[in-house]
């Protein structure tokens, strides 16, 4: 028993030295990084996602970094999880080891921006927010997701044969807000253009998770359908999208997928046939944008202290243009869809935006005005 | 608010069944006098548990088999910890569900490769819906009672069966007795720790059927997290009826119509989706209370009654 408990000691110690060791290790690297900032030292670069395969944001994010793990970057991506009184060790603990420029979405930016301030040598990109008071060593990017689903809920109305749509979202924030602001602006154009009356049904899944409660979901579009007739849904809700197109492949609507082409993913899938109501996909490429922001930061462009807005001329948002959507979607409809396509990149067409509006009742009431 | 009736009994009693099916197994547990928390985490795992066997096995039979047999073995882990291993049940139910909720991301991505939902990797089966021969051509009824899921009759079968058990058989005395004092149940030859084990196995079950339905019947997959909390209510639900097999479910469908008509109003009113989410549960609290001040007042007035005599 003695003995034993001998060894044990012995063990404890040996292991409490190799932490110290490591310890030490961790923390020569730091400075070494930081001398090195004069002339840019290499980029070590770490993002952040709570986890990877939600088929959307998170994966979408993932592609991009595989790009550049591919292009020879030090990249390491941390599945970090829900808890996010977690959130700033982790990150913190990602900057002791030596990387120096952290990569992670809005949920991440009070954590980071935290750290900005403790760490002016590291870099931070934050993308899909929009926020003052951007510190040096920060970018931020926010995509126009007014902008492409503008395209699809103009696309929305021409399709919609009962003149009722939706768009269901997992929970109310700015960026989805956002969404909802194109797809009604995309709407009313449309019911100006063609003297129709379209109108739009918004709900939000929320609840413990919203954006993976796929059974609410299901419920909430299954409930427009009998009670609004309702024949065209716009989700915009991650996990939760599943339950959208499963209540559309029941009902015989359209649905309308969001962030990647979820057509394609579907179809793939075991279950293709659920794949058969997905009419195309609002895209938002936030794994290309990200290369992109890279590749900017490598050549020296200031990217820093400020928002960029990569929208339709970017190619950070757009629509899937694949084979079933053109053999479902009348040819006017595609041709007028691509007109505004062209005449937003152009700048001829300008989309209303969430952040254009003064206050929440503006938004309320921008709304009410096709309910 | 536009609102078609028929439709919105129809949802009423969808969304009751897997909170039905999660009050019968509490209240088995419950009449064994054992407060089984666990009930969250054994319907996530069956819900895993019937996709994975439904896709394996390539029918919707091995997926409602599979689904009932995780529902038992999970029970019977559970009974085996607290009845063998003489663990603190509640300690143990609430280790139980936070393994559940990291537990079958894990064993799905081991299968699946994938951390959120087995919808892409996984053969979806359905459990059929029924149409009632007669009362199906009945105008409004018929749209309200017809065309609902297998396991939804099920569950409305088994709230009677349920009852016949507890009350009508041997068995159903040795759990209660066990529940009402073991020690007395001990001293006249039942078996605790067997009663106590067939209570786990009867709770598994019908939380294996909850989860059945919830990734076969609601939806066609898995997805992380999928039961909200729904275990929660049906344990509550039992607790309100003071563990009743009918009350329990009436509890269950008056959540049931209150989550339905929240899902109406977050599409048809201005009020806030969180406010909404509130109304289910605020409901149920105010449905604790008064059904509690009526039980008072109802022994106050027996008390009365004696002293008057």
């Amino acid at each position: 028993m003695k003995k034993l408990l001998t060894v044990l000691a012995a063990l404890l110690l040996c292991f409490s030295l190799v932490g110290c060791n490591k310890n030490n290790g961790g923390g020569e690297t730091t400075p070494e990084g930081g001398e090195g900032g004069g002339e840019a030292a290499p980029l070590k670069i770490a993002y952040f996602v709570s986890h990877l395969g939600d088929k959307s944001f998170a994966d979408s994010g993932e592609r991009g970094m595989e790009q550049l793990r591919g292009e020879g970057y030090e990249q390491k991506t941390f599945e970090i999880g829900d808890d996010s009184s977690k959130y700033k060790d982790q990150i913190n603990d990602a900057i002791d080891a030596g990387y120096n420029l952290i990569i992670g979405s809005s949920s991440y930016r009070d954590y980071c921006l935290e750290l900005a301030a403790e760490y002016p040598d590291v870099k931070f990109i934050i993308f899909d927010d929009s926020f003052d008071n951007i510190p040096d060593n920060m970018a931020a990017i926010l995509y126009s997701q007014n902008e492409g689903s503008y395209l699809v809920g103009y696309m929305a109305a021409g399709l919609s044969k009962t003149g009722q749509v939706a768009v269901n979202v997992g929970q109310d924030n700015p960026v989805i807000a956002d969404f909802v602001t194109g797809y009604v602006n995309g709407v009313k154009d449309y019911n100006a253009q063609f003297g129709t009356d379209v109108k739009v049904v918004k709900a939000a899944v929320g609840g413990d998770h919203p954006w993976g409660d796929p059974a609410t979901m299901k419920q909430l579009c299954l409930d427009q359908q009998r009670n609004l007739n309702a024949d065209v849904f716009y989700q915009v809700a991650g996990g939760s999208g599943m339950g959208l197109f499963e209540a559309c492949y029941e009902t015989g609507t359209w649905a309308i997928g969001v962030d990647s082409d979820q057509y394609t993913t579907v179809k793939d899938g075991q279950n293709p046939e659920f794949a058969d109501v997905i009419i195309t996909s609002m895209l938002k490429e936030v794994g290309n944008s990200l290369v992109a922001m890279v590749h900017k930061i490598e050549a020296g462009e200031d990217v820093w202290k400020k928002v960029s807005v990569l929208g339709l001329k970017d190619d950070s948002v757009g629509y899937v243009d694949n084979d079933f959507f053109k053999a479902n979607v009348p040819q006017e409809l595609r041709d007028a869809m691509a007109q505004a396509n062209a005449d937003i990149k152009a700048g001829k067409l300008t989309v209303k935006s969430y952040y254009d509006f003064a206050s929440e009742a503006e938004y309320d009431e921008y709304l009410a005005s096709v309910q | 608010m536009t609102i078609d009736i028929a439709a919105f009994l129809f949802d009423t009693i969808k969304m009751a069944t897997p909170l039905i099916f999660a009050a019968l197994a509490a209240l088995i547990n419950r009449h064994a006098g054992m407060f089984n928390m666990g009930i969250e985490g054994m319907i996530l795992c069956a819900a895993l548990g019937a996709v994975t066997f439904a896709h394996y096995g390539g029918s919707m039979i091995t997926g409602l088999l599979g689904g009932i047999a995780v529902g038992i073995l999970t029970g019977l882990f559970i009974g085996f910890s607290h009845l063998t291993g003489k663990t603190d049940l509640y300690l143990t139910t609430i280790a139980f569900n936070l393994m559940a909720t990291g537990g079958t991301v894990f064993v799905m991505y081991l299968m699946t490769g994938d951390k959120s939902t087995t919808g892409a990797a996984f053969r979806s089966y359905l459990v059929p819906n029924i149409d009632i021969p007669l009362i199906k051509d009945i105008p409004f009824l018929g749209k309200v009672l017809s065309g609902h899921s297998l396991l939804t009759y099920l569950a409305f079968v088994s709230i009677f069966l349920v009852w016949f058990l507890l009350y009508k058989t041997r068995i159903g005395l040795r759990i209660r007795s066990v529940g009402e004092n073991p020690m007395a149940a001990e001293s006249v030859g039942i078996s605790v720790t067997k009663v106590g084990y067939i209570a786990f196995l009867l709770c598994g079950l019908f939380s294996g059927l909850a989860g059945t339905f919830l990734s076969m019947s609601w939806v066609s997959f898995f997805m992380k997290g999928m039961t909200s909390g729904r275990g929660y209510i049906g344990l509550s639900a039992q607790n309100m009826a003071n563990g009743s097999p009918l009350g329990s479910a009436l509890v269950s469908l008056l959540f049931g119509a209150t989550t339905s008509l929240a899902t109406t109003m977050k599409s048809q009113t201005k009020f806030p989706t969180e406010f909404l989410d509130m109304i289910p549960y605020l409901a149920t609290i105010l449905a604790i209370i008064l059904t509690n001040i009526y039980k008072i007042n109802k022994k106050r007035r027996i008390e009365k009654g004696k002293a008057a005599e």
